[in-house]
Formats: C-alpha cells, sequence, structure tokens
C-alpha cells in the first residue's frame, strides 16, 4: 500500500443535503439583523397608526409619510387593521428563518424557505410601491426603508442559496 | 546491502517522490478548482437580475405614473346621489357619533369675535347655516360628508350630487356631494345654504385656477372673506359661529382617498375606522354648533350629554 499524504487533498464524502459546504455564518447574522430593523420599523409605523406616536416625515410635498399612512391602502382591505400589522409577523418569520440557519448552517432547505419568503416580500412591496407611486401619488420614506430591508433580505438569501461547491478530492485507495 | 534490497529501496523512494509530487498536484488542482468553483457558483446573474427588474419595475412605475396623470381626466361626472345612500349616512347611530367624539377634528368651528360685527344669519325667522366651498377642494370633500351627516339630524336632504374632487390636488379624487345642481335641506329648526364657489375643472388642465360656478349672496360673501379670510371650506353658523379651512389635518383627509361613495358610507358605521373618526368627529361638531343656533332643538338631539359637552367647549372657544 502506497502511503498518502495527508492534507488539503484528502477529503471525506458526504452526502445528502448537506452536500453543499456550509455557509459562512456572517449571511444569517445579517439575515437576523434585517429581520430585527424591519420588525422595528413596522412596529413603529403600526404604533404611529394606534397609539398616535408622533410620525418623524415630511407631511408636505411628494414626501408625506402621514397620507400614505392614513389612506384607505394602509390598511388591509375590508379591516382597520393596518398593514404594517402583517410587515411585523412577516419580519417575524425571517428572524425565525435567520436564526435557524444559523443553528443548522448546513441545512440547505432553510436557506431555500427563506429565499422563497423574501420573494413573497418583494411581490409585496412592488404593488406597495405601485400604490404610492400611481395610486397616491406621494412617497413615505418610512415605507421605502422598509422595502429595501426586504429587498437586502433577498439579495442576501439568493447569494446564500449558492456557496462554493464542496470540491474536496477523494483519497486514492 | 544486496543487489535486491537496494532496487527495493530505490523503488520505494521514486514511489515516495512520485506520490508527493502527485499530491502536490492534487492540491494545486484543488486549490485552483475551489477558486474557480467559488466564483462560478455565486448568483451573480441572478441577483443582478433581482436588482435590475425592481429598477426597471419603478422607472416604468414613474414613466407610468406620470403618463396615466398627463392624461388622466379629472372625473366632472355629477350623478344624483342615491336615496339608499343618503339613507345610510342619516342612519349613522347615536352611539357610533357618541363613541367617535371629536375624532380627528384639529380645527373646530369658533365663536366670531364681536370686532368681526358678523351678521346673524337667518331666513324665513330661521337661523341659517352657510357653507362657501369649491368642488375641487378636497377638504370640502371631507367636511360635506360631515354636514350631510350632521344635518339629517335636523332635516331631510334631497336632490344631493354625486361628485369627486380635483385630481391635481392632494388628496386627490376623493368621493364627495356638491350643494349645487338644486340641493335641498328642509328643516323646521334652520336653513342651510350651500354654494361651491368653484367647480372641479381645472382651467389649464393642471389644477388651480378651477372655473367660477356659483355666485355667493353678499351677505354670504362678506362673511366668507372678512371672517373666513376667503379660505374653503367655510361655515358660518348664523353669525355665532364659523369655521374655515380643513377640519382636519391633510394626513386623515386622505382617509377618503382610493374610496367609493357606498364604501365610505360603510366605514361610517366603524367608529374606529379612520374614515369615521374623521366624519363623525366633524359631523359631531355641525350638530353641536348647530344646536347652539337653533336653540336647543331639537332636544332628542342637542340634549344628548356629548353633544352638550361639545357645546360647552365651542362655547368658550375664539
Amino acid at each position: 500500500m502506497v502511503p498518502q499524504p495527508a492534507g488539503e487533498g484528502a477529503a471525506a464524502q458526504v452526502s445528502g443535503s448537506e452536500a453543499r459546504s456550509e455557509p459562512a455564518p456572517w449571511g444569517a447574522l445579517v439575515l437576523a439583523a434585517l429581520a430585527v430593523i424591519g420588525f422595528g420599523l413596522a412596529g413603529y409605523l403600526t404604533s404611529v397608526h394606534y397609539a398616535g406616536t408622533p410620525l418623524v416625515c415630511s407631511d408636505k410635498g411628494f414626501v408625506n409619510c402621514e397620507l400614505v399612512l392614513s389612506s384607505a391602502y394602509s390598511v388591509i382591505p375590508g379591516t382597520s387593521v393596518p398593514v404594517t400589522v402583517p410587515g411585523m409577523a412577516y419580519f417575524l418569520v425571517s428572524l425565525v428563518l435567520a436564526l435557524a440557519q444559523l443553528r443548522r448552517p448546513r441545512n440547505y432547505g432553510l436557506r431555500q424557505a427563506h429565499a422563497a419568503w423574501a420573494g413573497l416580500g418583494l411581490l409585496t412591496v412592488l404593488y406597495l410601491i405601485f400604490v404610492e407611486l400611481v395610486e397616491l401619488r406621494t412617497l413615505c420614506l418610512w415605507c421605502t426603508s422598509v422595502h429595501v430591508v426586504i429587498l437586502l433580505t433577498l439579495l442576501i438569501t439568493i447569494w446564500r442559496l449558492y456557496p462554493a461547491p464542496d470540491t474536496g478530492v477523494r483519497s486514492a485507495r | 546491502m544486496s543487489k535486491k534490497s537496494m532496487a527495493a529501496r530505490r523503488q520505494m523512494r521514486e514511489a515516495t517522490v512520485s506520490s508527493r509530487a502527485a499530491g502536490a498536484r492534487q492540491t494545486q488542482r484543488g486549490r485552483t478548482h475551489r477558486r474557480n468553483a467559488r466564483s462560478a457558483g455565486r448568483p451573480w446573474g441572478l441577483i443582478s437580475a433581482v436588482i435590475g427588474v425592481v429598477a426597471v419595475f419603478i422607472v416604468v412605475v414613474i414613466v407610468l405614473e406620470g403618463t396615466i396623470q398627463g392624461s388622466l381626466k379629472q372625473d366632472t361626472a355629477v350623478l344624483p346621489a342615491p336615496a339608499s345612500l343618503v339613507q345610510s349616512i342619516g342612519s349613522v347611530p347615536a352611539t357610533s357619533l357618541k363613541a367617535v367624539g371629536t375624532g380627528t377634528i384639529n380645527n373646530p368651528p369658533v365663536n366670531i369675535p364681536a370686532s368681526y360685527k358678523a351678521v346673524a344669519l337667518s331666513s324665513n325667522g330661521l337661523p341659517e347655516v352657510a357653507f362657501v366651498g369649491g368642488e375641487f377642494c378636497p377638504y370640502c370633500a371631507l367636511e360635506r360628508w360631515s354636514i350631510v351627516l350632521g344635518l339629517s339630524r335636523f332635516g331631510t336632504w334631497s336632490n344631493l350630487h354625486l361628485i369627486r374632487s380635483s385630481i391635481y390636488d392632494q388628496p386627490a379624487n376623493l368621493p364627495t356631494f356638491s350643494f349645487a345642481y338644486g340641493a335641498k335641506f328642509t328643516s323646521k329648526y334652520l336653513v342651510f345654504v350651500g354654494r361651491e364657489f368653484q367647480s372641479n375643472v381645472s382651467i389649464n388642465h393642471d389644477g388651480a385656477p378651477y372655473k367660477s360656478f356659483q355666485t355667493l349672496p353678499s351677505v354670504i360673501e362678506t362673511a366668507f372673506t372678512n371672517i373666513g379670510g376667503g379660505a374653503y371650506p367655510f361655515i358660518d353658523y348664523a353669525g355665532k359661529l364659523a369655521s374655515a379651512g380643513s377640519e382636519a389635518s391633510v394626513a386623515n383627509v386622505g382617509a377618503l382617498s382610493g374610496l367609493s361613495w357606498d364604501q365610505v358610507a360603510q366605514k361610517l358605521r366603524d367608529p374606529k375606522s379612520a374614515v369615521a373618526k374623521d366624519v363623525l368627529g366633524g359631523a359631531n361638531y355641525v350638530i353641536a354648533a348647530t344646536c347652539m343656533v337653533t336653540g336647543q332643538k331639537p332636544g332628542s338631539v342637542c340634549n344628548s350629554s356629548y353633544i352638550q359637552s361639545l357645546e360647552q367647549t365651542l362655547e368658550k372657544s375664539s
């Protein structure tokens, strides 16, 4: 038997959903941070709706948060529940997915689920942008901040779907 | 050492060198492969596509918004208000009005200072409540809902018509009524005079100025100018109290955005809705101010505790 050199050339075989190499943990941490920020923004806007918390935003001209947040489009159709409430639930789910990825970094299914969740969020964002610009002809900066958080989440989840494939060389026998 | 053992040792040495070289080549290939695989495995195309789609979407929406708004015609339709709609508004329960209280109103009627020497508006021995507005005006759009609801406690509306406020003013295109086109209010307690000083037709199709519409009786025009400063909407309660300008903030007025008249009427029945807080809040002030000039008639309306409480507030106002 020929002795084999140790080192990077040697690799062990792995299988199943853990076949791809483990992504860097910073990605999941960033996703968790984005979810917390998004939850905070949605929570603030919810408190503005219910508790009358002062809204720090322009109320004149093209940028008019108050007008957007008090329009008929600011509540779930048929209810008086502001859309920021499901928004908070959305970010909560996003946070859970991010934390789960920290705990199980090799679970590819979690990364796929988070990307799909972020994609769903982006579709909602595109609709809300349409409403702001075409229907209300007004922009809400706080709402735009939430939209940016969702877009960043989607981009990072897509990035994490494709970590460098495991190119370990099998040991010769 | 025998030739055989020397040959075996040489073979072992060569095999060791060979396998080390092979291992080094494999390591180098592995490093290169991983480097290439790392960059090849990143979804740059998909990420760029997502960013591109979002950017293109925003550009398209902006262009679309400009195109739509540029070619959008003001809805100048004037339709008779269905009796069912007017009846629905008039039948909003007193409990809802009480629950809302002052709602979102931040510009209620105030006592007209004596210095203005306001004329005590009256007609046929009855106190006169006068409204001056513009059909284009979004604040007037909200105020008319409050007036229709509030005064329905004192009499009956007929021949009201449905219009929409200007698409060029913010909030845009609000569903409301017009007090022109023969609108009539019948009551044994007061006379209502509603005048739309300007229509919702923009002369240059880009906002103000709007076409002149109805003329004002001279005494009302004097009050509108001297007391209200020419601000829409203006309401004069028999020369005793008056309000000028929007009864609520722009944002609250925006609660009517995107709604039909039926949807607004439906929301009036939910005291927690933004629409109810605006309209019913304003209606309560209309009721309280009107009670103060009708001598607390009718008692069934004016003697309720929350209206009496509002009247006390208005009495102290200036």
